[in-house]
Parts: C-alpha cells; structure tokens; sequence
C-alpha cells in the first residue's frame, strides 16, 4: 500500500494546472483571432457608409440627380431608400455583432468550462488525499 | 566324640557308661546360675527332665568334661544372647524403619510445590493480564490516540488523521464553491445595434423610423444570443452546484464509512485481544493441570514405593502391621500429620490370563483429547446404544480409530 505523500498530489495539481494553462492560453489566443477576424465584417459595415465606399453620401447624391433629393425636395422614394439602407445597415451590423458575439462566447465557455474542470481536478485532488490519508489511518491501525 | 544340643523336649543320650561320661539337667535357663561341679565320686549322674536341654559332651575321662560342658554352655549362652540382641536389633531396626515410612505415608503433593504451582499460576496471569491490557492500551492509543476519545481524538491517532483528512476536504469544497458558471463576469452582456445615421436621416428630413426594422431585428439576435448563452451558463451552473453539494455528501459519507471501518477493525483486534488472551488463559490452566496430575503421579507414585518398603519390612516378621503408630510428619516440606494407623499394603491380586476385551471395551478405552468432546459424545453415543457392536462395525463408525481397534 502507498503512504500518504503530499509531492505526489503536488504533482497532479501541477499537472492540472500545467493542462489547464495550456487549454487557457490556446483558448485565449483562438478567441482573440476569431474576435479580429468577426470584428473586420463589422468595421467595413460601419465604413461603408461614410468610409472609402461612402455608401450613405452616394445614395444620397444619385437621388440628387434625379431631383428627387435636394434642398426643398424631400421625395418619398428617397426618404424609403435612406430608411431601408439604415434598416439594412442596422439590420446587417447587428447580425454581424451577433455571430461574432457567438463565436466569443463559444470561446468563453471553453475557458469557463476549462476553469470549472480545474476547480473539479482541485477537488479530485482533495478528496484523494482525504481518501488516502483515512487509507492510512486504517493501515497504521492494523499495524499496532 | 561328638557333642550334640538335644531340644526342649527330646530324650536324652544315655548311653554313656559311667565315670566317663556324666550327663546333667539344665536346671535354668540360659543366664542361670552354673550347674554345680562333679563329685569326686563320679556319681553326679542323672536323667533329665522335661523343660531343660541335656547337653551331652563325651569327654575323655575325669574333671575335663566338667569343664568342656562349662565352656559348651557359656558359649551356647553367649550365641543365645547374640542372637537375641540380633533379633532386637532388627525388630527396633525395623519398627524404626517402619516409623520412618509410615511417616512418609500419603503425604501427598508437597506443599512447597504446590506453592510454586500456585505462585506459577498468578504469576503467569498477572503476565497475560498485564500484555492484555498493554496490547489493549496500544490498540486504543492508535485508535483514538492517548487520552482521546472516539468523541475527540487526537490529531495523530488513526480516527483523528481519518477526521482531520475528511475535514479538511469540507473545508476546501466549502471554501471552493463551483463559481465558473454563476461568476457575473463569465456571464454574456448583450451588445446594442443603435442608429448612427439617425442624425443624416434627420438632416435629410427622413425619418428616423424607417430603420426600426433592422434595429429591432439586429438587437433581438444580440440579445438572444446572449440569452442563450447566459441560459447555458444557468444549466452548466446549476449541474456544477449539484455537483458541489454531490462532493460534500459524499465526503460525510466517506468519512462516516472511514469512521466505521476503523470502529470495526478497532472492535475486531479487541477480539482478537481477547481471544489470545483467553487462550493464553487456557493454556496456562491446563499446564497447571498437567503439572498437578504429574505432581500427583509422582506422589502416588512414591507414596506406592513406601508401601512396597513397608511391606518388605513386614514380610521380614520382626514386627507386626499392628506396631507401625501413627508418626508426625516433621521437617519442611511435609506439614500434615498422618491418621494413617498401619500402612495400608496393596492387595496384589493373582496373575490370571489376559481376557481379550471385545471391541466395543478397546473403542471405549481409546485416549480422546479431553477437548474433542464431539469425539468423545460420539463413542459415548455409540457404546451406549451398541453394547455388542461387532468389529467390522466399529471400524465402518470410526474409521480413524480403527487401527486401535484388534
């Protein structure tokens, strides 16, 4: 039979925290990619208006030249147009948010996972050492 | 010549002629007075009578004979007198000897032996008691350590490890809550999709409403998104506390398993404590047995050899059963007095020819250790109900003892 010898639950726990480092350290890095690369689809939906691509001013300038945009015009086509590329936009960003939202989250519950299964792995530790040291008393009893 | 001592009652010798040969009765017993002298005459002559020896010397003529009857009789006096101090010598030898064996008689076990028999006895008791209660002690000290009890054991005593083990782990489990899942950081916060081209629209005279369809469809996938999310986080928070509280019950029923086994095996070397030392007990009672029945063995034994001597002494006739008085036994050793009056001489009874014993008397008198007493109930049983049981019998019973049976 093994005597109680805390060096070896020292080295589970190590052990553990060693794998859960990794698992967190990985995690964190694949989040922060997923992040970089679910932010970019947002970043040029929110360019594209007023950015480079002046989506918003070209709208606006095109109805312009159809007179049905201009100083005292204010054509219900072109309030519809602005209003639906605005929904769109809203509509589009928010789904944009959304899968980049999830995907983060996806990545935040492996670390919370990965830090409850440490703390469970702490616990393992724990109830084997009390396991082991009840095992000995018993061993230490019968050796009288 | 001849010379010849005629017994008590017998004819004397006669034939002598006179004046060579004179012939006179013994007016006395040995030690008496002398006879008288011869006369000159030569005619002191006579015929003797009953109760007095006639000692007849045949001389060769005048006073010589006188003489040589004198010195016949003194001699005859004095071997008389030896042999009567011969004879008294060995009667008081032997009423000596006989007083000193019945003195030895049924003095049984000496009672310094018996002593030390019984001072063996208590001594080795007090041994098995004494490594009883130490074995005991240990065992209680490695149980719930020295002064503890099962209530408040020590810290290093096997129930007090045990305890501080167990308790140890309740205190990490309830100082270490499951917190992944129900930590408000971990928890998902819904982000917003708001109109910034609220301030154009409004610039362009276009109204603000018009983008409320996708500002409501973008919010409601964010916030369900997180919904969702921080729902999951609900379930695999609530599994996690299940789990915790799981942890704790199981370690209170670990430690109360732990508890009991060492109860147990606390409870199981008491018996075996108990058990040696009732065997060790026994032990000692049945040596003392043995030794005893030797004792005994011996005594009788011995006290048989006095007997024998006894009667030895008594066959030689000089005393009588009758002379030997009760002696009191003195000296050390022997502290009884013998009431014995007379030796009591074993009775030899005639030598007679062997009679076969039937089987069923040899599976009687087969040796069985007194404590296989399911042996022992089994002949009895047998014997009893099988008073005639033949051979062939008995050995299909018993088959283990049938080689003591012929």
């Amino acid at each position: 039979m093994a005597y109680y010898d805390p060096s070896l639950f020292e080295q589970q726990r190590r052990n553990l925290l060693n794998t859960y480092g990794q698992q967190q350290a990985m995690n964190t890095y694949q989040r922060y990619l997923a992040e970089t690369q679910g932010q970019r689809p947002i970043t040029e939906l929110q360019d594209a208006a007023f950015g480079v691509a002046r989506e918003v001013p070209r709208l606006t300038a095109s109805y312009g030249k159809r007179g049905l945009q201009g100083t005292g015009v204010r054509s219900g086509v072109y309030q519809r147009a602005l209003g639906d590329y605005a929904s769109t936009r809203a509509k589009n960003l928010g789904y944009a948010q959304t899968d980049l939202a999830n995907q983060l989250q996806g990545y935040d519950l492996a670390k919370t996972q990965g830090q409850e299964n440490y703390d469970l792995g702490l616990k393992d530790i724990e109830s084997d050492k009390a396991r082991q040291i009840a095992s000995d008393a018993q061993a230490l009893l019968a050796l009288r | 010549m001849a010379l010849g001592v005629q017994v008590y009652g017998k004819k004397p010798v006669t034939k002598a002629p006179v004046g060579s040969f004179f012939k006179t009765p013994m007016n006395k017993p040995m030690g008496g007075t002398e006879p008288e002298p011869p006369d000159s005459t030569g005619s002191n002559t006579g015929t003797g009578t009953g109760g007095y020896s006639t000692v007849v010397i045949d001389s060769s003529g005048g006073n010589n004979g006188y003489y040589a009857y004198l010195a016949a009789l003194k001699k005859i006096q004095a071997d008389q007198e030896a042999a009567g101090a011969s004879v008294n010598r060995a009667t008081s030898g032997a009423q000596y000897q006989a007083d000193y064996l019945t003195g030895l008689l049924n003095q049984g076990i000496p009672s310094n032996l018996t002593g030390l028999l019984d001072q063996q006895r208590i001594d080795s008791n007090k041994y098995i008691n004494n490594q009883y209660d130490t074995a005991m002690q240990q065992l209680a000290n490695s149980y719930t350590g020295q002064g503890g009890t099962v209530a408040n054991p020590t810290a290093t005593s096997a129930l007090g490890l045990t305890n501080t083990g167990y308790g140890a782990l309740q205190s990490y489990l309830q100082q270490h809550p499951s917190t992944a899942y129900t930590n408000p950081a971990n928890r998902a916060t819904a982000g917003t999709v708001s109109n910034d081209l609220a301030q154009y629209m409004q610039a362009q005279g276009v109204g603000t409403d018009r983008a409320n369809p996708g500002l409501v469809a973008a919010n409601t996938a964010l916030q369900g998104g997180a919904a969702n999310y921080n729902a999951l986080l609900g379930v695999l928070g609530a599994n996690a506390n299940a789990n915790q509280e799981s942890r704790l019950s199981e370690q209170q029923m670990a430690q109360t398993l732990a508890q009991a086994q060492l109860g147990a095996q606390n409870q199981q070397q008491q018996g075996l404590l108990n058990q040696q030392q009732q065997a060790a007990l026994a032990q000692i009672v049945s040596e003392q047995a043995s030794n005893r029945l030797n004792l005994e063995r011996e005594a009788t034994s011995r006290n048989q050899t006095v007997q024998d001597a006894l009667a030895a002494i008594l066959g030689t006739g000089y005393i009588t059963p009758q002379q030997i008085n009760p002696t009191t036994i003195t000296g050390a050793a022997p502290t009884n007095t013998i009431t014995q009056s007379e030796p009591a001489v074993k009775y030899v009874p005639p030598i007679q020819a062997p009679v076969a014993k039937t089987p069923i008397e040899q599976l009687a008198a087969i040796p069985v250790k007194s404590t296989n007493t399911a042996l022992i109930n089994k002949i009895d049983n047998f014997v009893t109900a099988n008073p005639n049981a033949s051979l062939a019998a008995i050995k299909k019973k018993f088959p283990s003892l049938a080689a003591n049976i012929k």
